[in-house]
């Protein structure tokens, strides 16, 4: 009786689940949170140190001097509030235009009977496989014979175009989301005579609530911290926080021989940690935020497939 | 011929939702590829104009030490990354999906490695791996254990980058499978509870089967990511030491941009191209098939 | 009718395009440059340049070092390019060889330019198939930064100028940097009971196989080695004489023998030389004459500079400078060698040398840029000039970058003490000999 009770607590019943199994839950999750937390918590303690403290081995966690010098230094060297305005609207409009126009063309694929429909789906997986080195140099000629490299149009163009970072994805997502709900809806609103576009509006996007924020999330994050082409189009037109970030957090030297460099030697790694924090902060914001509304979406619009 | 007027129709509305990102696809992907690949088959220096050489650049690739090295630290890479990273992912998920305190607080803190710049991951990495003056090696020190070279020998360099790979974007496919597992259907689960099936059971017979499609996608996805590495060894070691860590797509850079050998560049990039489709039609013929479609 | 209304619609876009036109009268000039620490000193010299010829405007690009090169290179393949901007040694011979640069010659023969005013070694960086492809800007010489406070506490008296190292012994320079190299009971590297396994601060620093200027260059030539190349744009492999090795040995030695230096990957990956230095990890590094500006920062510790200590065939120092270039294919050919020679002229680098930011190339002007660190730390910095006494430069190569990328990558190794320096150079020289051609 005794032995029957003590399994239930440790292994659970149908209703509760046991002490063994939490325990278990809680021990994989904080041991993977603490190996995940260690440098997260490394870069905020860091940035919070003086010089003396970053030299001395005995501080190795709580700061004895403790400083927002570097977060007032990191943020005056990154030209925090330019640069912030800069990643907002470089991330925000990319992300928007690639959400929209995926969003069309993933009904437009999935709900119509478009010619050659398997073969677009096929070069759209196919454009997923191609190494982004491939398209860099040509894209860049392109821009540049219209005279947009080093504005921030080569960004909004490709998003506008729905070929952003990692389209293909989300393409696929909204193909797979609207082909996946009953015809029969869009059927009955034709019926009451409603064009394309008002049924795509009015029935198509309420529904695909899940997969716009998704889509829009994640390129929301991709295009904020896409540097190698945003520098190379855009240059000094589009100087986001991640860019302003790396101009000083890339050791010099690495890729080139030559050190003739003097402006990232007077930073410390106080100051480069503390800007990364001021670089990401924003990101972490959003994600608090939308993931609530994330979660929410996912269990109004019923995906769950009852 | 009412119908087939219906039916033009559609295709017409089909092609006017599509145009956008059709005209997308035309502009800054196929004419691109296009060009690449005429591309590999010149000599170009980037400062003169490119000289057609026919399949010289792929010959000297193949005659190249350093290409076969980086391609197979490359395959190395992957053939580590994709399973661990995806498989942890899933049994994280797994757990946070349970009903579980603080969940939020947990997602946030594996998402935050994902949102950071690879560069300033990379940089805090290699100051927590620092032979001589890292927080792990002064650790080891003070339990009484030898250093290790962690980035410093060509053993540990690749292990050990590919680690902080994991880290990095864990969080992203963490948030891929806590997806797929809220199409899991309740009633499936709390039937399943009804029966008596205990956690470990309904995780192997319930959640691997019906989140099967996702781990494949993931898989699939992770796989051709992993092949185009570039910003974390590029930032920890640029593929050092010695040829260590040098990955295909830093070898390809530098040999573009920094040797200007624009050309052979671009082979390179065609041909891994070529090898990112062979390896995913391989994955699907292997696995892509068992798998179960049907989420509902 | 029909014809008449094009004609008047003609007329109209054509003096639309004409008064366009006289609105951008001005010829405009795009300059990039990488060194944020330069931009101001540079800012007012071009100002002056543009008040004294209106007709020309100067748009100022800052790209960082570690796109500077990515953006020139695309740059080039799209023939978009600013047409001036600055030129290192390790990447000229590399671009002037496939033809993206102008030839300065006529201009300079046809202005009657006096290129004596210069140190004229650093006038043949640019040089090359009888054409001049710049004017010096600046130059730096490498000597040693080292941390007064680490010194007394260790009771070492500081480094004197006349101080030496040889591959035998190591010499003073060794021992000093042993008694500041200390292990984590304090001892240091001459006591009997030190243990290299623990070492927390370090006599010496920033030993890597990619510091070839600041590094162990100077000490190959101190040795007598002739260098890496043969000569500028020879087709000789020379590392691989015996001074060379000796010398490259000595490096290896100062991280695997006398243990006062840490591996390359301790400065390489995460945390560089100079960060360990400002954290007070390193008593001693290299540094070029460019980072006096990143040493204004120091706040935490006293520190002074000392000339590189003299090695058995003297001591001697790499001599570089950067230029300004002009792209080859630019529209504004005039305008641009206005530019340059304005900035390349006395007048202009006596503006920037009273910044104190680079040593200017004009010889004359040197002064001015020591006036600006009248008072101020480093007291030494004058040893700078000393070491242009005698020096060596920068290996060319049109293949240099990809040469470059292979001997860092062994020497890495070697330092690291993974494998030896024979190996390291037999290593080199299989995977040059091709490049070298």
């Amino acid at each position: 009786m005794r032995w029957t009770h003590a399994r239930k607590v440790l292994l659970g019943t149908a209703e509760r689940e046991g002490l063994l199994q939490r325990a278990f839950s809680y021990g994989v999750l904080l041991g993977m949170g603490f190996v995940f937390l260690y440098p997260v918590l490394y870069m905020i303690s860091t940035s919070f140190m003086s010089v003396q403290d970053l030299a001395d081995a005995t501080v190795a966690w709580i700061p004895r001097h403790f400083s927002l010098e570097s977060f007032t230094k990191a943020s005056r060297t990154l030209g925090f509030w330019e640069g912030l305005k800069t990643s907002l609207v470089m991330s925000f409009f990319p992300a928007l235009l690639q959400t929209v126009t995926l969003a069309f063309a993933g009904y437009g694929l999935a709900r119509f009977a478009v010619p050659f429909k398997r073969v677009w789906i096929g070069l759209i997986v196919l454009v997923f496989l191609v190494p982004s080195a491939v398209t860099l140099i040509p894209r860049y000629m392109l821009f540049n014979q219209y005279k947009l490299v080093n504005t921030i149009w080569p960004t909004m163009l490709t998003a506008l175009g729905g070929q952003g970072v990692k389209s293909s994805v989300f393409l696929l997502v909204y193909y797979l989301f609207f082909s996946s709900y009953p015809k029969a809806l869009d059927e009955a609103a034709m019926m009451d005579g409603a064009g394309s576009l008002r049924v795509f509006f009015q029935i198509a996007v309420p529904m695909a609530v899940p997969a716009l924020v998704v889509t829009f999330l994640f390129s929301f994050i991709w295009f904020w911290n896409e540097t190698a082409q945003l520098s190379l189009l855009s240059g000094s037109a589009a100087r986001t926080l991640p860019l302003r970030l790396q101009a000083f957090v890339d050791s010099f030297n690495k890729l080139y021989p030559a050190n003739d460099i003097s402006a990232g030697g007077a930073l410390n790694e106080a100051i480069r940690l503390a800007g990364t924090l001021l670089s990401i902060a924003p990101l972490l914001v959003l994600y608090l935020f939308l993931q609530r509304f994330f979660v929410q979406s996912v269990e109004r619009t019923g995906i769950t497939g009852e | 011929m009412w119908r087939k007027r219906r039916f033009r129709q559609e295709a017409i509305a089909g092609y006017l939702f599509v145009a956008p990102n059709l005209i997308g696809f035309l502009v800054f992907q196929l004419i691109p590829i296009v060009a690449a690949v005429g591309l590999s088959f010149t000599a170009w220096d980037l400062i003169n104009d490119p000289q057609w050489v026919g399949l010289a650049n792929y010959r000297t690739l193949l005659k190249d030490p350093v290409f076969r090295l980086s391609l197979q630290k490359t395959f190395l890479f992957v053939i580590i990354n994709v399973p661990l990273q995806s498989v942890l992912a899933l049994i994280i998920a797994v757990l946070l999906n349970q009903n579980i305190r603080f969940q939020n607080l947990l997602r946030t803190l594996f998402i935050v490695p994902w949102v950071s710049m690879s560069v300033a991951v990379g940089l805090t990495w290699t100051w927590i791996f620092n032979s001589q003056f890292g927080i792990i090696n002064q650790i080891l020190q003070r339990l009484g254990m030898q250093r290790i070279p962690w980035l410093a020998s060509q053993d540990w360099a690749l292990p050990s980058v590919i680690a902080v790979n994991i880290w990095q974007y864990l969080g992203f496919h963490i948030i891929v499978f806590l997806t797929g597992l809220q199409l899991i259907p309740r009633e499936v689960t709390e039937a399943a509870i009804v029966d008596g099936a205990s956690a470990w059971t309904r995780f192997w017979r319930i959640t691997i089967p019906l989140v099967s499609p996702i781990l494949f996608y993931d898989l699939i996805v992770n796989m051709i990511g992993t092949f185009q590495i570039f910003d974390l060894p590029f930032a920890m070691t640029n593929g050092g030491p010695g040829n260590a860590t040098r990955v295909y797509n830093l070898y390809l850079y530098q040999k573009g941009f920094q040797f200007l050998r624009m050309g052979e560049a671009t082979a390179m990039a065609v041909i891994l191209f070529l090898l990112i489709v062979a390896t995913s039609v391989l994955f699907f013929r292997i696995i892509g098939r068992r798998i179960n479609y049907d989420i509902t | 009718m029909k014809r008449t209304a094009w004609f008047v619609l003609a007329v109209l876009l054509m003096s639309l395009l004409f008064s366009a036109a006289a609105g951008a009268q001005k010829v405009q000039l795009r300059y990039m440059f990488w060194d944020q620490n330069q931009e101001e000193a540079y800012r007012a010299s071009i100002e002056e340049f543009m008040r004294r010829n209106p007709d020309i405007e100067v748009v100022m690009e800052l790209v960082e070092w570690n796109d500077y090169w990515t953006r020139l290179t695309t740059g080039m393949a799209a023939r978009n390019l600013p047409d001036v901007f600055w030129g290192h040694a390790a990447y000229f011979s590399g671009f002037v060889a496939r033809g993206a640069l102008l030839d300065l010659k006529p201009y300079i023969e046809r202005d009657n330019v006096d290129t004596s005013i210069y140190y004229q070694r650093l006038l043949d960086v640019w040089h090359y198939e009888g054409a001049q492809y710049g004017l010096p800007k600046d130059w730096d010489t490498i000597a040693i930064f080292y941390n007064k406070d680490l010194f007394d506490r260790a009771g070492v008296p500081y480094p004197t100028d006349d101080w030496t190292w040889n591959p035998q012994d190591g010499g003073d320079f060794v021992r000093i940097a042993q008694l500041l190299t200390l292990d984590d009971q304090g001892r240091n590297a001459l006591d009997p009971d030190f243990d290299p396994d623990r070492i927390v601060q370090y006599g010496f620093g920033d030993i890597a196989g990619s510091n070839m200027q600041a590094g162990w260059l100077n000490f190959v030539w101190m040795n007598g080695g002739t260098g890496v190349i043969d000569k500028p744009y020879g087709n000789k492999f020379v590392l691989n004489e015996p001074e060379a090795v000796e010398a490259l040995q000595f490096w290896s030695d100062l991280v695997n023998k006398y243990h006062v230096a840490p591996p390359p990957e301790a400065t390489v990956a995460g945390g560089s030389a100079w960060d360990l230095f400002t954290a007070e990890r390193f008593a001693m590094v290299p540094a070029g004459s460019w980072m006096l500006t990143a040493g204004r920062s120091i706040e935490a510790f006293s520190w002074d500079v000392v000339g590189l200590p003299w090695g058995p065939k003297g001591r001697v120092s790499a001599f570089n400078g950067l230029a300004h270039n002009i792209y080859a294919n630019t529209p504004h050919k005039e305008e641009a060698w206005r530019l340059v020679k304005w900035l390349e002229g006395y007048e202009s680098q006596k503006i920037v040398a009273e910044y104190g930011t680079v040593f200017p190339a004009v010889e004359s002007l040197v002064d001015v840029f020591l006036n600006a660190y009248a008072g101020r730390e480093p007291e030494n910095v004058a040893v700078y000039i000393d070491l242009t006494e005698n020096t060596g430069t920068w290996p060319m190569h049109v293949n240099w970058n990809e040469i470059f990328d292979v001997i860092g990558r062994e020497l890495d190794l070697a330092f690291g003490g993974f494998i030896d320096i024979p190996s390291a150079i037999a290593n080199i020289e299989a995977q040059v000999s091709h490049l070298l051609e």
